[in-house]
């Protein structure tokens, strides 16, 4: 193939200096059809009967001058093939079953039940999600670390490899799964369609940056970046500020494509004040008849507010009113202070809105409330604090004086309204206070409703609630004091209206949420903004469109209509069977997590400047298969799978050392560190924490609640070990902060050393493992057999198994150490060992 | 396999050093939430005289602010001038300026525009505000190597961000958090560092065994070099080792410098051991934000100065005393400075008017040690200390000049991420050469 004989990543090089060189000369300005990314996808013949991979990757190698290592050891090969397909270690029954099957067709059969497995959407849903920038918990309501927003995206990716959802499909969906207006045969299928697009949603962006226009701007821009290096490997936020330098990518593309989503809202609200909040779109998990029901439940309770002011409004005029006599509104005996809400010492995420001729203060975000005030006590004694405040549902308030939590929540009676008109005052006793200065703050816990708050007053004395004097010096009551004029008798109706409200509110059963997106109400073209400068503009607005890279390849054209994002038309480009990218993008990442590295190295990066592919014509066979396949992922990974390239055995040898220094010709299988994960719930595994669950039948999400995909949170770590988990995560390369993982860093450092050697975690796991072989078996051997097995997901050798006996046997026959702290150690001796965190 | 403690070769990107390095390594005391430089070392006494009145038509505001803003309200602490230089400072901090004011080399017209805490300290460690980047710290530590192969080569001491990542550079390049585990002691120790065991010497042997059962050799670099880092690192963690008169020094065993205190003589305890960077940060243990005084700026920004002001004193002093200041870069600053006007946290009416709102505009930060000259003042704020307006220093100016201080030519260290070379200063930064020696 090649004329000179070199292997192709010289052969690669050299073009890769021509593209430069030709750069240089045409001053930049290259043209698409240059680059080997943006030609079409050319399928080259292969012999009848050849495995693609193998015709392709062995051609390389005999051109290098090299032959492919023999398969590895059949216990070694269905440890590759189970980690990588399920992200598991064989269990001792698979260990068993696929040793006693000396069939031909064992390995085929082996992946094909690896491929049904229910784990194998958890493995490879969680690389899609590295690209997706999914990390747990990290998009969550606010202080409340249980609940992870992004969780039903992260189950509806995993659904989906599990399903093989055919490739094209995903894209739509995750691009714009809320336009696809066709029916739907299933309730999971149109969850599929709502939940997709918070792919789009999901992105880190600043919410609390003062600067609203130049954040709407951030959020579109942070999802044209995750969007064009998922499915493009191009970056495209290099245009937001010029012409892209290497690709063909122009600053006009950038803003059509901005437009686009400048038209999608990812937020429910967008405040202008930072304070005001922007949360995340939460949209119902529920079908449209089931929304319909909710809506329907939940219009009854404000009929049943209404029709109990209606109620108050005649008690007060017919019984209140002719019977009682007001004074003009004056002080309360006693009283020694009175304040307005607003006039706050402090306070957390509160504003003051008018309301009727005055003001008050009410809340701007669900956690972290409260108010402050400070007050001068004049002498020792008991006091009353009186609060003016209205709250249409139950708020209930915690009273804080200098600092300390009083055990009462004082205030909490629902008034049924927010207007001047569903004001109440409140009695809370402030007993055996010091003279002086006194700090109060009123303060809810999170997610509880804050009350809005008009006044205070501080009275000598212990004033009651259900003794009505003071309240008549303060003036005439509003709707909501009208209860405490009345008698038990003619109070009876507005407690059986108000037992009626709570009821009705109670019986709503909320369908759970999932981040959504949904059209903006206008569509917006957005103007090319020079230097990305958010104030700065240049020309008319740039009408959407998909990006042009593609043009001279793909003769459809995909309009986007004035009253549309473009969404579906970014999607439908996207997936064109002429499109030159997307495929060779997809099928260089199952590469890639299959070898764990690329065809092309860098997986998000199919540029000018990026590393290029070692094997060109494989990559294009893998591409072609993979589109006429109907975008099958798991029919890649059968290709793959039952080649001899991934079954050769990873030993090194001193000529495919030479020859093939990062065994990226493939002459033996690479190895590599697993991520986090694999290693976590290689762990827990080892403890029986990882049920298998029955191949071919749908994943149960609760049943794998303890896996590393779940563990931050399902509240299901091991005692005090929370912490050390979420720990873990960062430590071997998991990066934690949202942006796409297009590779995992699997650096080793000493600080994973330090952390096998002496954290609390592995030992927890070392110390359950050595209990139960201990218990479970009665000779040293069979302990050593039985540990190494669960842990390594292999059969003990007999170099491993003479290491074993004699370390715990040193430990426990020179060191006086127990049994069960020897094999603790002999654990996690063997955790800490490279074989068991390294896929070989 | 064996390695000695402190080298001089790095091991990092650069195989050599652009140009001479004036520094060997950086401490960078970090005062987090924002000390106000009209309350500290940039004296406007314009404040005084529109006290109480809007900020003059020639000072616009900024489009968007954190806060509704009010009016001037003057430095409620006194100044004077210190030292041979009679530089003009305020009684904050009255240690470092009684002691070491003329040592102190200001730029007071350090600029951004994040005015939010998390984006801002993002730009002063990383140059970017949104994105995830490497810090100052691993870029360093990327190019330059280690100076001792059984220690981190950058620390990061009581961080209010314990997993600081990385970015794109590799996670070895990242900091090794020394925090306090347990919130009741003052002790400070980094995670995992304590033998959980003993007899780890038989267990490496095992896992030696295991690594090598059948493959042909063995890779056990980074569990022996956690084994020595086990070894070396409790001696220099264990501060008892330093005389009672270097402890007095630093105010350890004084209630309010002996945290501060703590976490100074560790800073240099590394330094001394061939740690190139070394943050320390003054900030509480959970939020963070320690010096954010959106109210009562007087009654905190004195209790967070009587922290700090002896420890940092004593550390200067020490240095100094050991040589280590001639090749140590000391920086002492903020995220951003703060507001001349008072900010509406206190009640609709501002009835106490005694806080100030953020402000990355124009604030400052000093340096001392290497490269740096003493007793020099570099750029200038508008007349009320809102805006930079002479001799401006951009964040990418900052970083430029740290590394360049380092040895390193900012426009040469560069990383190859997602299709192009990344630079810590990204495609700006000059050298502020005026500061330099």
């Amino acid at each position: 193939m090649t004329p000179t004989g070199h292997p192709p990543i010289f052969r690669f090089r050299k073009q890769f200096l021509l593209v430069l060189a030709l750069l240089v000369v045409s001053g930049g300005s290259l043209q698409a059809e240059d680059h080997w990314s943006l030609r079409a996808i050319e399928k080259k013949d292969i012999p009848t009967g050849a495995n693609p991979v193998d015709h392709f990757i062995q051609q390389g190698l005999a051109d290098a001058g090299l032959t492919q290592n023999p398969p590895g050891d059949r216990f070694t090969l269905l440890r590759r093939a189970t980690i990588d397909l399920t992200g598991l270690p064989p269990t001792p029954e698979e260990i068993d079953a696929f040793g006693a099957d000396s069939s031909e067709e064992a390995w085929s059969k082996l992946i094909d039940r690896l491929l049904d497995s229910p784990h194998y959407g958890e493995r490879w849903g969680r690389h899609w999600l590295d690209v997706a920038r999914y990390v747990q918990g990290t998009i969550k309501v606010p202080g409340v670390d249980e609940i992870d927003l992004a969780a039903p995206y992260r189950d509806y990716v995993v659904r989906s490899f599990n399903a093989d959802k055919p490739f094209d499909r995903f894209i739509a969906e995750q691009l714009a799964g809320d336009l696809l207006g066709e029916p739907y045969e299933t309730e999971q299928a149109y969850f599929d369609r709502i939940t997709g697009p918070a792919f789009l949603s999901i992105g880190q962006w600043f919410e609390e940056c003062t600067d609203p226009n130049k954040l709407r701007l951030d959020i579109v821009d942070e999802q044209i970046s995750a969007t064009t290096r998922a499915f493009l490997a191009m970056d495209f936020s290099c245009a937001r500020c010029h012409d892209h330098k290497y690709d063909p990518i122009p600053t006009r593309d950038y803003y059509a494509m901005a437009g686009i989503f400048r038209s999608t809202e990812i937020t429910s609200k967008f405040a202008e004040e930072w304070k005001d909040g922007r949360p995340r779109m939460l949209i119902p998990l529920a079908s449209p008849e089931e929304i319909e029901d909710v809506t329907r439940q939940k219009k009854q309770v404000p009929e049943l507010i209404s029709e109990l002011q209606k109620e108050l409004v005649i008690l007060r005029k017919n019984t209140v009113r002719p019977r009682e006599t007001f004074p003009a509104p004056g002080k309360v005996d006693g009283e020694i202070l009175a304040f307005e809400a607003e006039d706050f010492d402090g306070h957390k995420n509160l504003k003051t809105t008018a309301i009727g001729e005055g003001e008050v203060i009410e809340t701007r975000k669900a956690i972290d409330r409260w108010v402050k005030y400070r007050v001068i006590i004049p002498e020792p004694g008991d006091y009353t604090l009186l609060v003016r405040y209205a709250s249409p549902v139950s708020a209930p308030v915690i009273l804080e004086l200098d600092l300390k939590d009083e055990p009462e929540r004082i205030l909490g009676a629902p008034t049924f309204g927010s207007g001047p008109d569903f004001l109440a005052w409140e009695p809370v006793p402030l007993t055996n206070l010091d003279d002086g200065s006194l700090h109060i703050r009123l303060k809810v816990n999170p997610h509880e409703p804050f009350p809005v708050l008009d006044s205070f007053k501080i009275v000598r004395g212990i004033l009651k609630r259900s003794d009505p004097t003071w309240m008549r010096r303060i003036g005439e009551p509003s709707l909501a004091e009208i209860p405490a004029y009345l008698t038990e008798t003619e109070k009876k109706p507005i407690l059986a209206l108000k037992e009626k409200v709570q009821t009705a509110r109670d019986s709503i059963e909320s369908p759970g949420v999932t981040l959504g997106v949904r059209n903006a109400t206008e569509m917006v073209s957005l103007p090319v903004h020079p230097g990305g400068d958010t104030y700065q503009t240049e020309g008319p607005p740039v009408p959407r469109a998909v990006p042009s890279l593609a043009d001279q390849l793909i003769e459809a054209s995909f309009p986007v209509p004035e009253n549309q994002s473009g969404r579906v038309e970014l999607a439908n480009w996207l997936t064109h069977p002429d499109h030159p990218l997307t495929a060779r993008v997809m099928a260089n990442r199952i590469w890639h997590w299959h070898f764990g590295t690329g065809i092309v190295r860098t997986t998000d990066d199919f540029g000018k400047q990026s590393s290029g592919p070692t094997h060109p014509d494989l990559l294009d066979w893998l591409a072609a298969e993979f589109i006429e396949s109907g975008w099958s992922i798991k029919h890649l990974h059968r290709l793959i799978m039952n080649s001899e390239t991934y079954r050769a055995s990873s030993r090194e040898t001193a000529e495919n050392r030479e020859l093939d220094p990062d065994g990226r010709l493939l002459s033996r299988y690479p190895v590599r560190r697993l991520e986090v994960e694999a290693i976590y719930d290689s762990m827990i595994s080892s403890i029986g924490k990882a049920a298998r669950q029955p191949i071919g039948e749908p994943l149960e999400t609760n049943l794998s609640k303890d896996r590393a995909l779940y563990i931050l949170t399902s509240s299901r770590s091991p005692m005090g070990l929370g912490l050390e988990i979420r720990k873990m995560f960062p430590l071997f390369g998991f990066d934690e902060s949202g942006r796409p993982m297009h590779d995992r860093d699997e650096s080793l450092t000493a600080a994973q050393s330090l952390w096998w050697l002496n954290n609390p975690l592995p030992r927890y796991y070392a110390e359950k493992l050595a209990e139960s072989v201990i218990a479970e078996h009665e000779t040293d051997t069979d302990r050593a057999s039985a540990a190494y097995q669960r842990i390594m997901g292999m059969p003990i050798n007999g170099q491993t198994e003479a290491a074993l006996l004699s370390y715990t046997e040193d430990l426990q026959t020179h060191q006086n150490i127990s049994a069960g702290e020897a094999w603790t150690r002999a654990c996690l001796g063997l955790f800490s060992s490279k074989p068991f965190s390294h896929l070989e | 396999m064996a390695r000695s403690g402190v080298s001089h070769a790095g091991s990092g990107s650069l195989l050599t050093l652009n140009h001479e390095a004036k520094a060997k390594r950086i401490i960078y005391l970090f005062l987090e939430g924002g000390l106000s430089q009209i309350d500290s070392y940039d004296h406007k006494p314009a404040l005084e005289k529109y006290a109480g009145q809007p900020l003059p038509e020639s000072i616009t505001p900024p489009s968007f602010t954190f806060a509704k803003q009010g009016t001037v309200i003057p430095s409620p602490f006194q100044w004077q001038p210190w030292g041979e230089s009679g530089t003009y400072a305020s009684e904050l901090f009255p240690e470092v300026n009684s002691r070491h004011i003329d040592d102190l080399c200001f730029i007071h017209s350090l600029n951004h525009t994040s005015n939010d805490h998390v984006t801002a300290k993002r730009v002063l460690h990383t140059g970017v505000p949104i994105e995830v980047r490497p810090t100052l710290g691993s870029w360093l530590v990327y190019g330059l190597g280690s100076m001792n192969d059984n220690l981190p080569s950058y620390i990061d001491i009581t961080p209010s961000d314990p997993n600081r990542p990385t970015g794109f550079l590799p996670g070895k390049y990242g900091g090794t958090s020394i925090d306090r585990p347990d919130k009741k002691k003052p002790d400070l120790a980094w995670d995992n560092l304590k033998p959980q065991f003993e007899e780890q010497e038989r267990h490496l042997d095992f896992i030696r065994q295991i690594n090598s059962a059948g493959r042909e050799e063995a890779a056990l670099d980074e569990m022996e070099l956690a084994f020595r880092m086990q070894t070396e690192a409790p001696d220099l963690l264990d501060i008892e080792n330093e005389s009672e008169a270097t402890r007095t020094l630093y105010g350890i065993g004084e209630d309010h410098t002996d945290e501060f205190g703590r976490a100074l003589l560790l800073a240099r305890r590394f330094a001394e051991s061939g740690v190139r960077y070394i943050t320390v940060n003054h900030a509480t243990p959970r939020y963070g934000n320690l010096w954010d005084q959106h109210s009562e700026l007087e009654k905190g920004h004195r209790g967070n100065a009587h922290a700090v002001d002896k420890p940092i004193a004593a550390l200067l002093d020490d240095l100094k005393v050991r040589g280590l200041l001639d090749d140590t870069l000391v920086i002492c600053g903020s995220e951003f400075g703060r507001t001349p006007t008072f900010e509406f946290f206190d009640g609709i009416t501002g009835r106490h008017q005694n806080g100030r709102d953020h402000n990355p505009h124009g604030f400052t930060t000093w340096f001392a040690g290497a490269g740096v000259k003493p007793g020099y003042h570099h750029g200038m704020t508008d007349d009320f200390g809102y805006y930079a307006v002479k001799d401006k220093v951009d964040i990418h100016d900052f970083h430029a000049t740290l590394l360049h201080l380092m040895g390193i030519d900012h426009e040469a260290l560069t990383y190859f991420h997602g299709g192009r070379d990344f630079r810590l200063t990204d495609v700006y930064g000059r050298v502020v050469d005026e500061i330099l020696t």
